[in-house]
């Protein structure tokens, strides 16, 4: 599961993210929502210990991120927004050095990856990751997580730069790894995914967590009785003057 | 059309000037892009050029005119075509080979190619505006074949024949061109990407390799008779009707039917602009073709996977090379103390600049590497490791092959040691360099400031010749060195890089943590 206390990043005199608290226990699907510089990778980043919180804590499986950063890492898998690798390597040296460096077992891990190459179409791991189109690199990215299968895993914008038919069979694998236990926290702006597959959702608006709950619980905190997840995030983040800006137009 | 290219050439150099991170300048090309683009990169071919023309003018000044128009009557050779042939047969291969992978490269796979065919521009415009913008990778070819055809028209003919050379050599560079281009649409049916990439890159630094090498040894000496006599066989085969530059060459000495050759040049660049514009920008990528994996885990997979990265990063691998063949030069002249001092020098440079090249890998991806389980000692290791290994085994294979063969003294093998902690000391600087600022633009392919650049120089060099340049020279040269030169020098410099490496260690500790 993941635990965040009183999270704070600064960069400078900015302040990303203002004392954010997290708690999603095994099993469940969150959803991190919110607009364009609301703090959403920021939060990610220092929840995968990839940037170090100002102030705070973060706890992943109860352990502690400051003392058992690399424990954590190992039981971890990590789809960035950007989906980054080593130009010159190729599409298996790349696999070949995430077993080997997350000490994964072999024979089990081969098994799942070439169910997940055949499942999303990964078939240029002979090609160098430097000839790759966003889109490859971020299935070669989802596929190098999920064959390690992972008890918690995090999702930046998982969904950008895939074909549907990609993106619906990741969604259905994130739902069957939940349903066997696995921690999924996963960020999005496609707003009918979050309704869709998550448990529950979190919205932050400038580094501050405004909203948390299941889409039933998010519905009451409309005060104009809003439905559907897009018109209450507009509405909680303060960005519901869509209507008279198109009139403008 | 020349507008189009115009307009793509003068956007695509002011993103270039702004990527490297320099000051406003008519040098850069901000103010003024299309003169700041040709001005930035006929930089390098106008100095080799002026570089070479020198070597030929000085030596040739020193032989009378009738000397080049000399003709051997074996093979109807004029000495001045032989002398020159060789470097226009040099400059030829170096320019087909650099020019026409680079072009796959920066034509076929150009990152922005998918948005400049959405504009309303000719593909041929593209074409033309991109082999352009790879100006670089013809200069070589450029700064040899410019200087020779001037030199033989102006040795040979006069004022008269500078202007035909000139022309010769403008005609030829475009057929060489227009060559390229269809080399590069042929070889854009089989290579990808990366492999361009690097195909480019390695050919581009082989040829200078080559030039180096060729620079010491293979200028015929003219007023050596038998080395004349020599010269006739090959001669034959240098100034052959076959090479393209032999026509150009006949034409500036006057027989000037072999002008009628410039119609080739002239129809391949109509052809390959014809070809140009019907050109596919896309390729199939390849499919998985094996499916086995490795069946063990493996060790140590930051260090394999930066091994690598080194055999596939062509400046990396160029880096390794380039002091073997330059150590080489000096052999070959059976200069063995100097070869193995060269190549110290010329290591104890690169090796810095190696652990810094590395390091860029990770931050060409960066954060991504943060989110393995690796601590950030694990990642910067190799970086240190790897060349230390790599730059010191090769020297002691080096020393222990010329022991072997007797070409130095037992006693150069205390060398081995000392060249182990200048190697490491330098890795360690290049690294601790990268990693004060590790915020540093990292996608071209200087990722050191200039003043850095002299800092990891300079105190290599220092280090380099206050130990091993300093016993060597007093030792095998018997120079009458001060016993503060041949004894304390050496020990401070050794005391100094000892001290390097423990609070260098330490101060990156805390840098990287």
């Amino acid at each position: 599961m993941i635990e965040a206390k009183g999270l704070v990043k600064k960069f400078g005199d900015f302040t990303a993210v203002k004392g954010v608290d997290l708690k999603i226990m095994s099993g469940e699907i969150y959803g991190f929502l919110g607009p364009n510089g609301a703090g959403k990778t920021t939060t990610i980043r220092m929840l995968t210990g990839t940037l170090r919180p100002t102030s705070g804590e973060v706890k992943i499986l109860g352990m502690d991120m400051n003392t058992h950063e690399m424990e954590i890492k190992r039981s971890i898998g990590v789809v960035p927004d950007e989906p980054r690798i080593y130009d010159n390597l190729k599409g298996r040296e790349f696999m070949e050095f995430i077993i080997d460096v997350y000490r994964c077992s072999r024979s089990e891990t081969l098994t799942r990856l070439e169910e997940l190459c055949e499942a999303f179409g990964v078939d240029y791991l002979d090609s160098f990751a430097g000839e790759y189109s966003h889109g490859m690199k971020q299935k070669l990215m989802v596929v190098s997580v999920l064959m390690r299968k992972p008890k918690v895993i995090f999702l930046d914008e998982p969904t950008v730069g895939l074909d549907a038919r990609s993106a619906k069979i990741l969604k259905l694998l994130l739902r069957k790894y939940a349903d066997e236990g696995t921690t999924i926290f996963m960020t999005t702006h496609v707003l009918e995914v979050a309704e869709k597959m998550c448990d529950r959702i979190g919205i932050i608006n400038e580094g501050v967590l405004i909203a948390e709950g299941t889409l039933e619980e998010l519905r009451r905190l409309s005060k104009e009785g809003r439905r559907s997840l897009e018109d209450l995030f507009l509405e909680l983040t303060g960005q519901g003057e869509v209507d008279e800006i198109i009139q403008a137009l | 059309m020349w507008r189009e290219v115009a307009i793509i050439l003068k956007y695509s150099s002011l993103n270039l000037a702004r990527s490297s991170n320099r000051r406003r300048s008519i040098l850069t090309g901000e103010r003024h892009p299309l003169l700041g683009f040709f001005v930035r990169n006929l930089s390098v071919a106008v100095f080799f050029g002026i570089m070479i023309t020198i070597f030929f003018a000085s030596m040739m000044k020193r032989q009378s005119t009738d000397i080049f128009n000399y003709t051997i009557e074996e093979t109807g050779i004029s000495l001045g075509e032989l002398m020159v042939s060789p470097w226009l047969f040099i400059g030829t291969i170096v320019f087909l080979a650099s020019a026409a992978p680079g072009m796959v490269y920066n034509v076929f796979d150009s990152p922005d190619i998918e948005f400049l065919l959405t504009l309303p521009v000719r593909r041929s415009s593209i074409v033309m505006a991109k082999n352009l913008e790879i100006l670089p990778y013809y200069s070589i070819g450029l700064a040899t074949i410019f200087p020779a055809y001037i030199i033989l028209g102006y040795f040979c003919i006069g004022w008269t024949g500078l202007f035909l050379g000139f022309l010769a050599a403008i005609i030829y560079l475009g057929f060489l061109w227009a060559l390229s281009s269809l080399l590069a649409s042929v070889l854009n049916m089989f290579m990808g990407r990366m492999v361009a990439r690097r195909v480019s890159l390695m050919v581009y630094m082989v040829s200078i390799m080559l030039l180096v090498f060729a620079y010491n040894t293979f200028i015929p000496d003219p007023s050596n008779a038998s080395s004349i006599d020599a010269l006739v066989r090959y001669g034959r085969f240098m100034t052959s009707p076959f090479f393209p530059y032999t026509w150009f060459s006949r034409a500036v000495l006057g027989h000037h039917l072999w002008w009628i050759a410039s119609v080739i040049p002239m129809a391949l660049v109509y052809g390959t602009a014809r070809l140009n514009a019907r050109l596919e920008f896309s390729k199939p990528r390849s499919r998985t073709k094996k499916r086995d994996f490795a069946s063990h885990s493996r060790p140590l997979p930051g260090f394999r996977k930066d091994l690598l990265l080194l055999r596939r990063d062509p400046q990396l691998l160029y880096m390794l090379i380039y002091p073997v063949v330059f150590s080489m030069i000096f052999l070959l002249q059976r200069e063995a103390t100097m070869a193995s001092f060269m190549y110290v020098q010329l290591t104890a440079i690169y090796s810095g600049l190696t652990s810094a090249l590395l390091l860029r890998q990770e931050f060409l991806i960066w954060p991504a590497p943060l989110i393995f389980p690796m601590s950030i000692r694990d990642l910067v290791l190799p970086k240190i490791v790897i060349p230390t290994i790599a730059y010191s085994s090769i020297y002691t294979l080096m020393i222990l092959v010329l022991l072997l063969i007797g070409l130095v003294e037992p006693w150069m093998s205390i060398f081995i040691p000392m060249v182990l902690l200048v190697i490491f000391s330098s890795t360690l600087l290049g690294a601790r360099i990268f990693l004060r600022r590790p915020n540093r633009p990292v996608k071209g392919r200087n990722i050191f400031t200039i003043p850095e650049v002299l800092m990891v120089q300079g105190i290599t060099l220092l280090w380099t010749f206050s130990t091993i340049g300093a016993i060597q020279l007093g030792v095998t040269r018997e120079w009458e060195l001060s016993w503060l030169l041949k004894y304390v020098l050496p020990a401070v410099s050794i005391t100094s890089m000892i001290v390097f490496v423990i609070r260098g260690s330490a101060k990156m500790r805390r840098l990287i943590l």
